[in-house]
């Protein structure tokens, strides 16, 4: 097992630098933050001596050697506007997004996996119908307009859960977990769908295979025959699409952390984008990248766990 | 506010109540504020940005305010004189200013304070090239002595509006302009609180040792007494989220209350919305002076027909109780507004100039900064507009921060350039012809546009000098006349800014 994860990892690390090179070169090319820092009456000669006092007016090569140098050092860099190191702002937001992340993730795999069973055991029948109908709308229907409908109902008519904010697990648990309950909701809804759905079909499609049915005529119960014998050998399709649902939590936790104001990297990165922030844009793109290599490692030895075929 | 019920919910949330329950009685009293961004950069006279300068109000004083009516009234200085000549300002602050670090407020404070702001701020460099030099007398008397007299030296120490000119400790005040201040420390009524905050909200502290004026509070000017123990800004970048926790009780003020938002709470009863900003804000159009077609007046004055205030208004406010039609070139409302000059919006007389003008149909090349909620509809409704009068547009849509950049470049559209943009300002920022840095007429020198009118540098420089206040509104009405006759600087209306 070792050396295929060390194959794996090896083989993504280029990956990772193509992307920090080309977004360091494509942030570029977009423009700096100096002319909105000098303000609204700057001149020309007050914008240049600000990009020279940034460093900003080297050559993009001596710019991306330094970062780079830096970077080998452990040293993400200083935000050009907040002039705070770039590690200790990601890190203040790191919490409110993994919080998310992990509470949307384990909620949307603990609904969704019993859901698509249940639809594939009574295919064809009125729950199977009834869930394939909350599919399609949970699919239909954008994260911001769940979120704003979940705080209508819970927030304001009935007063259950806070609109907005995030509070710290360390500092209030309970709290945190009340303030997260509607951001999960929210953004659940789609990869509860995702999954249900491929979890339907992977389990159809397994419960038709000779095995199920030698199964079963030996005398197997329905909860072992499901258990034992269909999801697990109906897993492979559903772990890939649960890897691949959390990559699309992390990419559109922005949108989440907007409408219920969560202090997450989502919104670092906008704020940073928009103020062509290099340093924090720069990292954030790291961070993702290196969590997608994260991602696609555990996905492979998911399944080299669950089929010893793809291991040899 | 609203308490949150969680009756009926399960065990979790019951665990939540005990939670709360256990948490010991808040003793100091909190005021919650969203604000739509919080400041980052943390330096009022480095960035001009209002959200800056707000900080700065919270933590520094200033040597001079304005009261509502425009009048500059003392704020640090207890009394001030002038020398017959006019050349020689004497300053004296009061008593019991201090710096949240415990240091007395003294001369060489104000003097590096001052320094520092007038070589960021546009007023503060007109106040610099009257300067001969500062003196420090002792520690809390100093002098300006000018060059030749200058008549808005008081109206610019207590400039409002953005750059404000704070005063600091003179270790902080020696950053060069060109680098942010990295040490916040003020001698202003509240105390910031660096640790406590969060990359989404700062946290200041009442300053129990700060010594409020005995005049009653009057917009920058008294008394400045705060009435709550610490006071949170928390950023909500989306307006709808600030008003759910608004009506939830999670917060208690909104401090910029999208127009379009407002009817949702002006029916809350609980819920106050009002107007926090009087003096509002404006709209403006910039044109590009170096390249054609905007280079020859008959086109901008062809503009300046066009520009017709209720539809750039109804789009951005809606409300017409929140808006004002208002073509006067300086803050509506303030002592130098005047109707001197104003051209006849007249689409007809748009399309005449254009053909005398001999206008061949080329697009002219409009930036928009599409994510500003105050540029972008103000843009969109400008195209409608040049079109109407008879232009060709192409309309660049960009993000603000493109927008800023891009806007500098002088060049031709072919080569990235610009012919007309569309931009804001708070009325405090036009209030008279010297603070309205858009007036400026100093082409190369001038700010994005470098219009180019050696009349209008010649009239606000009389301006300056001019002590009688009526003679100072005659020389306005005449700028006014002469921005309008020249189409340098033509404003879209004014709006108020709204809080809940």
């Amino acid at each position: 097992m070792l050396p295929y994860l060390a194959r794996r990892l090896v083989s993504a690390l280029p990956i990772v630098a193509i992307l920090a090179i080309a977004t360091f070169i494509f942030l570029r090319l977009s423009g700096d933050p100096t002319a909105e820092l000098a303000g609204e009456n700057a001149t020309a000669e007050r914008i240049e001596a600000l990009r020279r006092s940034l460093g900003l007016d080297r050559s993009v090569a001596t710019q991306f050697g330094l970062w780079l140098g830096h970077l080998l050092q452990g040293d993400l860099g200083t935000s050009l506007i907040t002039r705070q190191p770039v590690a200790a702002m990601i890190s203040e937001r790191l919490e409110a997004t993994l919080s998310l992340a992990l509470t949307t993730t384990v909620t949307s795999v603990l609904l969704a996996v019993p859901l698509g069973v249940l639809a594939a055991r009574f295919k064809g029948g009125l729950l199977d119908r009834a869930i394939t109908l909350f599919c399609v709308g949970g699919f239909s229907m954008p994260t911001f307009v769940a979120g704003y409908l979940l705080v209508w109902l819970f927030s304001i008519r009935l007063g259950w859960l806070p609109a907005q904010g995030y509070i710290s697990m360390l500092v209030d648990p309970a709290e945190w977990l009340l303030h997260l309950v509607a951001p999960t909701l929210a953004m659940s809804t789609v990869f509860i769908v995702l999954i249900a759905r491929i979890t339907r079909a992977s389990v159809i499609e397994v419960l038709g295979q000779d095995f199920v049915r030698t199964a079963r005529a030996l005398g197997a119960t329905e909860v072992r025959v499901f258990t034992l014998y269909a999801l697990r050998n109906a897993a492979v399709p559903i772990v890939t699409i649960i890897a691949v649902g959390i990559g699309i939590v992390l990419t559109g936790v922005v949108v989440t952390e907007t409408v219920f104001n969560l202090p997450g990297i989502g919104r670092l990165t906008i704020e940073a984008v928009l103020a062509r922030d290099y340093p924090v844009i720069q990292a954030v793109i790291l961070l993702f990248s290196l969590t997608y290599v994260v991602i696609n490692l555990a996905i492979d030895v998911a399944y080299a766990a669950l089929d010893p075929r793809i291991r040899s | 506010m609203k308490k949150r019920s969680r009756l009926g919910t399960i065990a979790l949330f019951a665990a939540a109540i005990m939670s709360a329950a256990m948490q010991p009685a808040r003793a100091e009293s909190v005021l919650r504020v969203a604000k739509t961004s919080i400041p980052r950069i943390l330096d009022p006279i480095f960035t001009t940005s209002f959200t800056e300068r707000d900080f700065g109000y919270l933590i520094y004083e200033t040597l001079f305010a304005v009261d509502k009516s425009f009048q500059v009234r003392p704020q640090m200085v207890e009394s001030w004189s002038m020398s017959p000549d006019r050349l020689t300002y004497t300053f004296r602050l009061r008593d019991g200013l201090a710096f949240h670090d415990g240091a007395p407020v003294t001369a060489a404070d104000c003097i590096a304070s001052i320094k520092r702001w007038a070589e960021r701020d546009v007023m503060g460099q007109t106040l610099a090239s009257f300067t001969k030099e500062w003196i420090a007398g002792d520690a809390k008397t100093f002098r300006l002595i000018l060059q030749q007299p200058y008549e808005l030296v008081l109206s610019s120490l207590g400039k409002v509006g953005s750059s404000v000119p704070f005063i600091m400790p003179e270790r902080i005040a020696r950053t060069p302009s060109s680098e942010p201040i990295k040490e916040f420390v003020g001698s202003g009524p509240f105390i910031f609180d660096q640790e406590a905050g969060t990359g989404v909200k700062l946290v200041f502290r009442k300053n129990t040792n700060y010594v409020p004026r005995s005049e009653p509070s009057e917009w920058a000017t008294g008394a400045k007494v705060p009435k709550v123990d610490v006071l949170e800004w928390i950023e909500f970048r989306d307006g709808m989220t600030a008003v759910n926790a608004l009506t939830n009780g999670e917060i208690d003020l909104i401090q910029e209350l999208p127009h379009d938002l407002a009817p949702l709470l002006e029916s809350d009863p609980k819920i106050k919305v009002m107007v926090y900003n009087e003096i509002g804000q404006l709209g403006f159009v910039r044109f590009n002076f170096l390249q054609p077609p905007f280079n020859d007046v008959r086109y901008r004055r062809a503009v300046a027909h066009a520009m017709r205030q209720e539809d750039f208004l109804r789009a951005l406010v809606g409300d017409a109780k929140y808006y004002k039609v208002c073509r006067s070139i300086y803050s509506c409302g303030s002592p130098y507004e005047t109707d001197a000059g104003v051209p006849k919006i007249d689409f007809a007389i748009a399309r005449d100039l254009l053909k005398d003008a001999g206008y061949d149909g080329k697009s002219i090349v409009q930036f928009m900064a599409t994510n500003s909620a105050t540029i972008g509809p103000i843009s969109e409704v400008a195209t409608r507009l040049l079109r109407e009068a008879g232009f060709k547009v192409e309309a660049q849509a960009m993000d603000f921060q493109t927008f800023t950049r891009r806007r500098l470049n002088q060049g031709p559209p072919e080569q990235g350039g610009w012919n007309i943009a569309f931009s804001t300002w708070t009325g405090s920022d036009v209030v008279d012809p010297i603070v309205n840095a858009t007036l400026s007429g100093a082409g190369q020198k001038a700010p994005w546009g470098w219009p180019t009118s050696p009349e209008i540098e010649a009239l606000r420089s009389k301006f300056a000098r001019e002590p009688d206040m009526e003679k100072r509104k005659e020389i306005a009405a005449e700028i006014q006349r002469v921005n309008y006759d020249q189409a340098i600087y033509i404003p879209t209306g004014t709006f108020v800014s709204l809080a809940a």
